[in-house]
C-alpha cells in the first residue's frame, strides 16, 4: 500500500511540476487488448503449488491517458515525441488460482524510434506502476513452492517495456500493435517472490486530443554538455532467507524463510556526463546498509528454524560501498538509470559482496529534486531490494 | 548549498534510525565474554571478565583448590569463595563478573570456571589461582585409636575381583582354586571434626604424608586388630586410594560342572570403618603448636567370596 501511494504521489508531483514547466499541447487517449504467454521462468506458475495449477497465458486490456509538450517548450524542443501519462489495465491469468487476476495501475512514457514511411512509425513505451489483487500465499511455508497457495503480496511492482507499430488511419486516429515484455514482483519484501514474466501481443486505438504538433526533428542547438552530481538517498523493507546449517560442516545448505521485514537503506553519489539531452553516463559511488545481509553466521542453533534468533552482526557486515557505471536516458519527467558495480568494501560475506545491478527510475519534481524508485539485483540474477527514495540533481541545467 | 547539505545529512539520520528499529525481535545482543582465561595471584588480585548480552546470569560455576572441588553459591550478586585454603568473593556486575582475591594459601595453582548463559547458549571462562603466600605445615605427630572403631555397613560394598570365562564349557568337572593377590586397593579419607576450624581443614587437606593404620594381618579368617604396620598416606579430606599388602583368606576351592557355559568370579567384600585420629601440627602463621582431632574413614577389604554363575 505504501509504495501505491509512493508511486502514484511521484506522478502526481512530477506532473503538475512539468504543467509549469511547459504548455502541454497534445494529449492522447489509447485502449488496448492483450494476449499473453507467461513464461516459465519459476516453479509456481510451471505448477509447483498446492494446486498443481500451470499458469500459461493471461488476457488483458488496458487505458492509457499521455500528453507532449509544445514544440515552444524546452521539452517540446528536446523531445518532439515524448508523451508521458498514466494507465489502467487489468490482467486475467489462465489459470489464475495462485496468481489472482490483478489492476494494474502505471505511468508511463514513450517516443518514436523511427519513421518507417509517412503513415507508419516504429514507437516504444514503457511502463512501470503497481499490479494489485494477486492472490497471497496463506498458512503454507514460502519456502517450499510446492504447498504454496500464491505469492507474497497482494500487491506487486510492475514493469513493462514494449515496442510498436503506429499507423496513422488519420490525422487523429492510429492503430498500434505491438510486443511488450512485462515483469511482476514485489522487490523481496515479501515471499514466495518468484517473479512473473509474461510476453504480450498487444493491439489498440489511439486518438489524439487537443493540437497536434507537426513532425518535426529534436532541437539541440541550445543544449550544452555538462556534468550534474547526483545524490540520492533511499530505503525501504525486504525479506531475506538464511541457512540453518551454515554453522554445520558437512551439511547440505538449506534455505529458510527469516520472520518478518528488514531495514534497507543507501546512498548514492552518481557524477553524470550529459553527453545531450537524452544520453548521459558516469559513475557511482555507492553505499548500502541491508539489516538482514550476511545472517546465517550468527543464527543461535539452539533456536528453532522456524523462530530463529540471531546475534545482531557488525555494521561492517550489514554494509558495503561499491563503484558502479550508470548509463542514463533522460526524457521529460522522467529518468531511467542503469548500472552495474562492484563492491569494494564489503566485510561481511557474499550477501553484499561481488557484483550487483541497479535499475532506477527518476521522477522530477522539480530541475533540481527526484523521486527515485529502484530495485538493486545482485550477481545478475539473485533478488535484491527496492530503493525508493529522493534525490538532488546538483548543477542540473 | 549549505542548507541542501543539511537536509541530505537529515534525511540520512532519520533512514537510519528507522532502519536500525526493523525486526528487532529476532535480535540479540552479541553474547561476549572477555577475556575468557585470566589469572588472579599475588601480582594481581583482582581481575574483570566483560560480559556483553542479553539477560545473562552465571548457570555454572566450580572451584578447585589443594581442598579439592567446592561449588560456591552466590547471594545477592556475591559469590563467596571460601575453603581451607582460598578466600575469593566474585561480584556481578551489569557488564561483567569482578573477582577479587583476598588469599589463597594453597600448594598448587588453584582453578575456578564458570559458565555465563544467556538462555540460549553458555560461555565458560576459567581464571587460575596462585597461591599469594607460602604455607609450610609442620606435622609433629599423628595417632590413632586403634581399639575402638566405628562401622558403616549400609556402606559396604562387594566388588568383583576378578572372573574366569568358560564360554564353551569345561571338558570334565574341576575344583577351582583362586590364586593368591598380593595387595588390594583400601579407599580413604580424613575428615576434621570442627569443619568451621580452618587450621583443621588445613592440616586435613596439607598433601603431606602420614602413617595410617592397617587391618590385619588375617589368620583364619580371624580379625586380628588394628596395627601400624608402616603404611603411609597423604593428608587429604578426598577420598585417595592405598594399597594394602593385609588381605583376607582366599575362599576354598570350588567345584565347576563340565559340559555348559560358565563363569567363576572372586568378589570382595569392604566394609566402611572409621578410626578417630588427633594430628599434632605447627601452625606457620603463629609459630605454635596445635592439635586438631578428626577422623580417618576407610573402605578396607574384609572377606573373600567365590561365585559360579552357569
Amino acid at each position: 500500500m505504501k509504495k501505491i501511494l509512493y508511486i502514484l504521489s511521484a506522478a502526481m508531483l512530477a506532473f503538475s511540476a512539468a504543467a509549469s514547466d511547459s504548455t502541454v499541447v497534445s494529449h492522447r487517449l489509447e485502449i488496448s487488448a492483450r494476449g499473453a504467454y507467461v513464461m516459465p521462468t519459476n516453479r509456481i506458475v510451471k505448477g509447483d503449488n498446492r494446486f498443481g495449477a500451470t499458469t500459461t497465458a493471461a488476457f488483458g486490456a488496458a487505458a492509457e491517458y499521455s500528453f507532449s509538450f509544445s514544440p515552444k517548450s524546452r521539452y517540446g524542443r528536446y523531445y518532439p515525441y515524448a508523451y508521458q501519462g498514466i494507465g489502467v489495465g487489468f490482467v486475467g491469468f489462465s489459470s489464475s488460482k495462485v496468481t489472482g487476476n490483478p489492476v494494474n495501475i502505471y505511468v508511463l512514457q514513450g517516443s518514436r524510434i523511427a519513421n518507417l514511411s509517412e503513415r507508419l512509425s516504429l514507437d516504444y513505451e514503457w511502463n512501470f506502476g503497481i499490479s494489485a489483487g494477486w492472490k497471497k500465499n496463506r498458512g503454507a511455508e514460502a519456502y517450499d513452492y510446492t504447498d504454496v497457495n500464491g505469492f507474497g503480496s497482494h500487491v506487486n511492482a510492475y514493469i513493462d517495456l514494449g515496442f510498436k507499430l503506429n499507423y496513422a488511419l488519420t490525422e487523429r486516429i492510429s492503430l498500434t500493435a505491438g510486443l511488450n515484455l512485462s515483469h511482476f514482483s514485489n522487490g523481496n519484501t515479501d515471499y514466495p517472490n518468484p517473479g512473473v514474466n509474461v510476453v504480450w501481443g498487444k493491439v489498440g486505438v489511439l486518438w489524439k486530443l487537443g493540437d497536434i504538433p507537426q513532425l518535426r526533428r529534436p532541437d539541440w542547438s541550445d543544449y550544452e554538455r555538462h556534468m550534474s552530481y547526483d545524490v540520492t538517498v533511499y530505503g525501504a523493507w525486504r525479506k531475506n532467507l538464511f541457512d540453518p546449517h551454515y554453522s554445520f560442516e558437512g551439511m547440505e545448505p538449506e534455505l529458510r524463510v527469516i520472520p518478518g521485514h528488514f531495514g534497507v537503506g543507501g546512498f548514492n553519489f552518481n557524477p553524470l556526463w550529459h553527453f545531450n539531452p537524452m544520453f548521459s553516463a558516469g559513475a557511482s559511488l555507492d553505499f548500502q546498509y541491508d539489516e538482514s545481509a550476511n545472517l546465517s553466521p550468527y543464527y543461535l542453533t539452539s533456536t528453532s528454524p522456524d523462530n530463529p534468533k540471531f546475534y545482531r552482526q557488525p555494521f561492517s557486515h550489514r554494509a558495503m560501498v561499491g563503484m558502479s557505471v550508470r548509463a542514463e536516458l533522460q526524457m521529460p519527467i522522467f529518468s531511467v538509470n542503469i548500472g552495474i558495480g562492484h563492491s569494494l568494501w564489503a566485510p561481511g560475506g557474499d550477501d553484499l559482496r561481488g557484483w550487483y545491478q541497479m535499475f532506477t527510475l527518476k521522477t522530477f519534481v522539480t530541475r533540481n529534486l527526484y523521486l527515485s524508485t529502484g530495485y538493486r539485483l545482485v550477481r545478475f540474477r539473485n533478488p535484491g531490494n527496492l530503493m525508493l527514495g529522493l534525490g538532488w540533481r546538483f548543477n542540473a541545467r | 548549498m549549505k542548507n541542501r547539505l543539511l537536509s541530505l545529512t537529515f534525511l540520512i539520520t532519520i533512514l537510519a534510525l528507522g532502519l536500525s528499529s526493523c525486526n528487532g525481535d529476532i535480535f540479540l545482543k552479541p553474547f561476549k565474554i572477555s577475556p575468557d582465561s585470566g589469572e588472579v595471584g599475588p601480582e594481581q588480585k583482582d581481575l574483570f571478565i566483560k560480559i556483553s548480552g542479553d539477560e545473562w546470569s552465571v548457570t555454572g560455576i566450580r572451584y578447585y583448590d589443594d581442598a579439592g572441588w567446592t561449588v560456591p553459591v552466590s547471594d545477592s550478586g556475591v559469590i563467596e569463595i571460601q575453603t581451607a585454603f582460598t578466600e575469593m568473593s566474585v561480584y556481578r556486575q551489569s557488564d561483567g563478573l569482578e573477582i577479587h582475591l583476598n588469599s589463597y594459601v594453597g600448594k598448587e595453582p588453584g582453578y575456578l570456571s564458570f559458565i555465563v548463559d544467556n538462555g540460549y547458549e553458555g560461555l565458560e571462562a576459567n581464571v587460575s589461582v596462585l597461591p599469594t603466600s607460602e604455607y609450610n605445615l609442620e606435622i609433629l605427630d599423628v595417632s590413632y585409636v586403634l581399639n575402638q572403631w566405628s562401622g558403616y555397613p549400609d556402606e559396604d560394598l562387594t566388588r568383583t575381583v576378578i572372573t574366569y570365562s568358560y564360554p564353551e564349557g569345561l571338558l570334565e568337572p574341576t575344583y577351582f582354586i583362586f590364586s593368591e593377590l598380593d595387595d588390594m586397593p583400601q579407599l580413604y579419607r580424613f575428615e576434621p571434626w570442627d569443619e568451621d576450624d580452618v587450621f583443621a581443614a588445613r592440616v586435613f587437606n596439607s598433601g603431606l604424608s602420614v602413617p595410617i593404620p592397617s587391618y590385619g594381618p588375617f589368620v583364619d579368617k580371624k580379625y586380628n586388630g588394628w596395627v601400624m604396620a608402616g603404611k603411609a598416606a597423604v593428608l587429604t579430606t578426598n577420598r585417595q586410594e592405598v594399597l594394602t599388602p593385609y588381605l583376607p583368606p582366599m575362599p576354598a576351592a570350588v567345584e565347576l560342572p563340565a559340559g555348559c557355559p560358565l563363569k567363576v568370579s572372586l568378589l570382595c567384600n569392604y566394609e566402611s570403618v572409621a578410626l578417630d585420629c588427633t594430628i599434632k601440627a605447627v601452625n606457620p602463621l603463629t609459630g605454635t603448636t596445635e592439635t586438631v582431632a578428626g577422623r580417618l574413614r576407610m573402605l578396607v577389604p574384609m572377606e573373600f567370596a567365590s561365585e559360579v554363575k552357569l
